[in-house]
């Protein structure tokens, strides 16, 4: 089939990344921190080298300081729920994927303050907006690096230093860019960063992990073993030990070292560079189809390589059955567990066909996919499809 | 305890790993092992060396800032 929805989780993966795990899985499973046999210290050691490998990739001084969690869901919670008080003031945006907004829901109802920002019909976010919502009372800035819905990128630099200025830290969710688009932690003065392991930084799923600033201390979310300080009663008081409670993913931690490492080698810059081409070649494909909506910014400097749009007429539901039934093509439709920024972009409650290409998408795949889609609003079947483009590579690398 | 070894303790099994790496690159021998129970009652892991590296591990740990909880 033709994969196209890496905005929900990155499919294939580089050969480094099976061929680290199926080796992992074979020779250095057992439990890291746990035992000292050889093959629990090998396991601990694969563990410290994908903490390693991921630091080097967003520019991490400390290493330690990057909690491994079992997707970007767990690591904002660990953020929101180990930092925010009642009492506290939180402002966030109307853009946020549920992973934000469900935690924060709750946190309101214990007496959290939570204040939306709305973003434009594009899905942008003001930086002055942001900075003019915070109160002395506020105790975090939560936003999304960009949009899983219309792929907006938030400027976080900018949001960052007003933030900053008025001494709050921020919360980055970065599901949809990390390991697509750069993210300079040091020289962004990230405070936290929040990543999935399986969309774009290519490990497996059940993998993902949460970036805490030296400045940043939260509360414990999960308690438990770790291997260390086993006397005490309670969570010990150094990172990473104090957020990783219960026995790592190792096996899925070394493909995300993995595929980290794949990035670095191939550089960061590189797969941008080829999303955004895939990006610029699917949205002019898809914009001359008569019918055919497209959301969000034309700009695609400013665009993470997702793709929202809809025929008119029809329901999106219909035109992904359609994409994977009759023409092979996966892709993602519906509300993309963000409601509110469907309703931001004007497309609640029906929500959209969302493409997501990603670092191995060819140009022949989203010729196809703009193929299957003109085929569809003009309501012809699926038979002739001619390409148009070179074959496709020979992939996965790595 | 052995009179031949040394043992190197950190707080964190993150700086054992990184200090491991670290003597590796300087090449001083060492070993990640369990530490013994005479030292901690933690089931965490140390750094063991000669007796006869252990001022060059030492000065390895120094120069890469990693502080090491104690030497037995
Ligand atoms: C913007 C955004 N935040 C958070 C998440 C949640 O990621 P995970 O599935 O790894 O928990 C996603 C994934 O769809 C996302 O797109």
């Amino acid at each position: 089939m033709i994969y196209i929805d890496n905005a929900a989780t990155s499919h294939p993966k580089p050969e480094s990344v099976y061929k680290r795990m199926d080796f992992v899985l074979r020779n250095a499973s057992a439990n890291p921190g746990r035992s000292g046999h050889r093959m629990a210290i090998e396991a601990n050691r694969v563990i410290f080298e994908s903490r390693e490998s991921v630091a080097r990739l967003f520019n991490i001084r400390h290493p330690e300081r990057i909690i491994f969690t079992c997707n970007a869901t767990a690591a904002l919670n660990l953020a929101l729920k180990g930092l925010l008080q009642p009492g506290d003031h939180c402002v966030t945006s109307d853009m946020e994927h549920n992973s934000m907004v469900r935690p924060l829901k709750f946190l309101s109802q214990q007496g959290v303050n939570v204040h939306r920002v709305q973003a434009s019909r594009e899905g942008s976010l003001d930086p002055d907006e942001i900075s003019s919502a915070i109160t002395c009372e506020t105790r975090l800035i939560a936003v999304t690096h960009a949009s899983n819905v219309i792929g907006t990128i938030t400027p976080i630099a900018d949001i960052i230093k007003t933030a900053h200025n008025k001494e709050v830290p921020v919360l980055i969710d970065a599901a949809q860019t990390a390991g697509s688009v750069p993210i300079d932690v040091e020289a962004l003065d990230v405070d936290m960063l929040a990543c999935p392991g399986h969309k774009g930084l290519f490990g497996p799923q059940g993998t993902g992990f949460l970036y805490l600033s030296p400045k940043i201390n939260l509360n414990p979310t999960v308690f438990g073993g770790t291997g260390s300080r086993s006397d005490l009663d309670r969570m010990p008081d150094f990172l990473p030990d104090r957020y990783e409670a219960g026995t790592l993913n190792t096996p899925g931690i070394a493909g995300l070292g993995a595929g980290a490492e794949f990035i670095s080698s191939e550089g960061i810059d590189i797969v941008r560079a080829h999303e955004k081409h895939m990006l610029s070649r699917l949205t002019g494909g898809l914009s001359g189809i008569p019918g055919v909506k497209i959301y969000g910014t034309k700009d695609l400097e400013r665009r993470a390589a997702v793709v929202s749009f809809i025929i008119e007429g029809l329901d999106p539901a219909v035109i992904g059955d359609r994409l994977d039934t009759d023409f092979g093509i996966g892709v993602r439709v519906g509300i993309h567990c963000a409601p509110d920024a469907h309703k931001v972009i004007g497309s609640y409650p029906k929500g959209t066909v969302r493409m997501s290409p990603g670092y191995f998408t060819t140009s022949e795949d989203i010729d196809r996919a703009i193929w299957a889609v003109e085929a569809i609003a003009s309501g012809r079947e699926n038979h002739h499809y001619i390409p148009v483009s070179s074959p496709r590579p020979a992939f996965p690398r790595g | 305890m052995d009179e031949q070894y040394k043992i190197f303790v950190f707080k964190s099994t993150y700086l054992t790993f990184k200090a491991e790496r670290a003597l590796k690159g300087a090449h001083v021998a060492c070993k990640v092992v369990t530490k013994p129970r005479d030292i901690s009652s933690d089931c965490g892991l140390a750094i063991r060396v000669t007796a006869l590296d252990e001022p060059a591990a030492s000065k390895v740990m120094c120069d890469s800032g990693i502080a090491s909880l104690g030497v037995w």
